[in-house]
């Protein structure tokens, strides 16, 4: 059943065994080594975005290399050190390049604290968008909208809906802000209004409103109308099926089976 | 290196999903499902009751706190379900203590741990510290152990598991049983109407330690109950959080209406979800209308016997206190805003006075 070939791979001077293939991150975290991330989320695909995750890896004899372990597989007889001067000075350069990038953002700043970075070399930019693209990741493979992507080259790129305008097939589910590290995704629930926008260097852009929908009988937020649609033509549910909150279609289920 | 950050937990530091004090966004519970994490630290065949409130809310608070944590339980359901010899339930550290000493005991794990941590016996990374105890382990028995947790001010975080009884030894009232409700030991009958007092307000005497984080929590609302957990954690200082936990078996209701019934103990106004951050309210879910009392009780036989004269009358005293709760939350955002105001004005004044005597 199982044909992966179980191998023996040696975390910072520790045996452990694995099976081939696996990603490294997965098997460091599982044996309790502690490597900083910002763009793997366990939902989604790795995409080795922010490259915070780098260790050396070597086969024990000589030569090593400094690898993305979120998307490095494993093989047999590796060596991997995750706190070598090595992997920690590579670390070290990716901080503080995010930190330039993104100086206000508490999750870098306190990564760069505990590395020990108190000013970054490069000149500060004054971002919150580190473009590790997980928003993206989780749009496509979680929600299966496709609502995000990344556009641009290079310096110019950017994260967001096409055009950085509201897209259509958006849902305003709210899964990209939940997973976003640097809290650049923002979402509030207003006079029955949803409002989603992803803000960098002070500059708002992909802004979209959703009308939100209320229970008919108790008047509880149930979520926005394009979202419960979105839902009702996937899963086939009747067309009043979200006229009514969970509570009330229990209690109506119970009343309707009590008389 | 200093603490780390626990990054192998996911998603950002400061716990999100929104900055602390903001009102719970309305339906977030279809995909991110799928985002909160996967691995289990409470294992499955545990001995817990069909329908138990408390495995469930222990669940979502260990998914929140990840492996770095440390637990300590005080005597009681939990203790009971998840270490029948020889087996055991809990996938990170934990420790079983008496009755009246689970405070005592996390603050121990808490300063030994910052003991051992400057002396270089452990690697220098956050251990979190956890405490778990029923309502009659911190209400009654516990709470001169919680108290003097909270005021020397240990870094841990203090989860009360709330099912409104001393369940474990076969349903005897405790100081957080509601009025009203019919237990062995404050039976309803010709002349008694069960329970004769109101419940111990637990978050309030919390709060009144002046700690930086109180909250209620509700795994009938497990996004919001996981996020208070993890602000909880992240808080330094003291945290309590009340959790509510239906119980099928003390309160005689329906095995398979727990979160049924847990959904209705916040919107009828019960057991309102609100957080207590450096003193300031924030009441997170403010339900349209409330829903009418009869609703709540009549799931649970332990209220039968309570007329319609009484259902009123509990009903006034719950809407008494869940009225002044949101009067409180309105003032408190209104004294924040102010004190912003008047911190920017006070900055101005200085840049100004500045600029001025600055040639």
């Amino acid at each position: 059943m199982d044909d992966a070939k179980t191998i023996t791979i040696t975390i910072n001077g520790k045996q452990v065994q694995t099976t081939e293939g696996r990603y490294l991150l997965e098997v460091c975290r599982e044996n309790g080594v502690d490597i900083p991330t910002l763009c793997h989320h366990e939902a989604v695909s790795p995409a080795g975005a922010c490259r915070l995750c780098a260790v050396e890896v070597g086969d024990g004899k000589g030569r090593s290399r400094i690898v993305a372990s979120c998307i490095y597989p494993c093989w047999d007889g590796m060596v991997v050190e995750t706190e070598s001067p090595r992997a920690v000075g590579v670390r070290r350069l990716v901080l503080e390049t995010l930190l330039a990038r993104a100086p206000k953002v508490p999750v870098i700043r306190d990564l760069a604290r505990r590395y020990g970075i108190r000013r970054p070399r490069f000149p500060l930019e004054n971002h919150q968008c580190i473009l590790c693209g997980l928003c993206v990741r989780v749009c496509s493979e979680v929600v299966g909208v496709h609502a995000l992507s990344m556009q641009g080259r290079g310096a110019e790129k950017e994260c967001g809906t096409p055009y950085l305008s509201g897209e259509s097939t958006c849902i305003g589910c709210g899964a990209c802000v939940y997973v976003c590290p640097t809290e650049c995704i923002h979402m509030e629930d207003r006079d029955g209004v949803r409002t989603i926008w992803h803000e960098d260097a002070g500059v708002k852009t992909s802004v979209r409103q959703f009308k939100l929908k209320y229970c008919k009988v108790c008047g509880a937020p149930l979520g926005p109308e394009y979202q419960l649609e979105y839902i009702r033509k996937k899963v086939g549910l009747p067309e009043d099926f979200h006229d009514l909150c969970p509570g009330c279609r229990a209690t109506g289920r119970r009343v309707a089976a009590t008389t | 290196m200093t603490h780390d950050e626990g990054t192998t937990r996911w998603g950002s530091a400061s716990g999100w999903p929104l900055p602390p004090g903001q009102p719970l966004p309305t339906n977030l519970n279809v995909y991110v499902a799928n985002l909160v994490p996967k691995e289990e630290y409470f294992a499955q065949g545990h001995r817990a009751c069909q329908g138990c409130g408390l495995a469930l809310a222990v669940r979502l608070a260990l998914k929140a706190a990840g492996p770095d944590v440390i637990v300590a339980t005080a005597t009681g359901c939990l203790e009971i379900i998840t270490t029948p010899l020889p087996y055991t339930a809990w996938g990170v550290p934990w420790i079983h203590v008496a009755f009246e000493n689970t405070a005592a005991t996390a603050s121990g794990i808490e300063a030994a741990l910052k003991v051992l941590r400057r002396k270089g016996r452990i690697p220098d990374r956050k251990v979190r510290v956890l405490a778990f105890a029923g309502d009659g382990g911190t209400a009654d028995i516990g709470l001169q152990a919680l108290s003097g947790a909270l005021e020397r001010g240990h870094d841990l975080t203090y989860i009360c598991l709330d099912n409104e009884a001393y369940m474990n030894t076969g349903v005897q009232r405790s100081g957080s049983t509601p009025f009203g409700a019919s237990t062995t030991t404050s039976p309803a009958g010709k002349k008694s109407i069960g329970q004769q007092t109101w419940k111990k307000p637990m978050p309030a005497i919390a709060a009144a330690h002046n700690i930086p984080y109180v909250a209620t929590a509700n795994p009938s609302y497990p996004y919001d109950f996981i996020q208070k957990v993890r602000r909880a954690l992240d808080t330094e200082g003291p945290a309590y959080i009340h959790a509510y936990s239906a119980c099928p078996t003390g309160w005689r209701s329906a095995t398979d209406l727990s979160i049924h019934i847990g959904r209705l103990a916040t919107e009828t106004g019960v057991f309102p979800l609100y957080e207590v951050i450096e003193g300031r309210h924030v009441l997170n879910y403010d339900p349209p209308t409330l829903q009418p009392l009869q609703e709540y009780t009549r799931l649970q036989p332990r209220f039968r016997h309570l007329t319609d004269d009484d259902l009123a009358r509990i009903e006034a005293r719950v809407r008494r206190e869940y009225d002044a709760l949101k009067r409180r939350a309105e003032l408190d955002a209104k004294e924040e805003k102010r004190l912003k105001r008047e911190a920017v004005r006070a900055r101005r004044a200085q840049r100004a006075q500045r600029t001025a005597s600055d040639p």
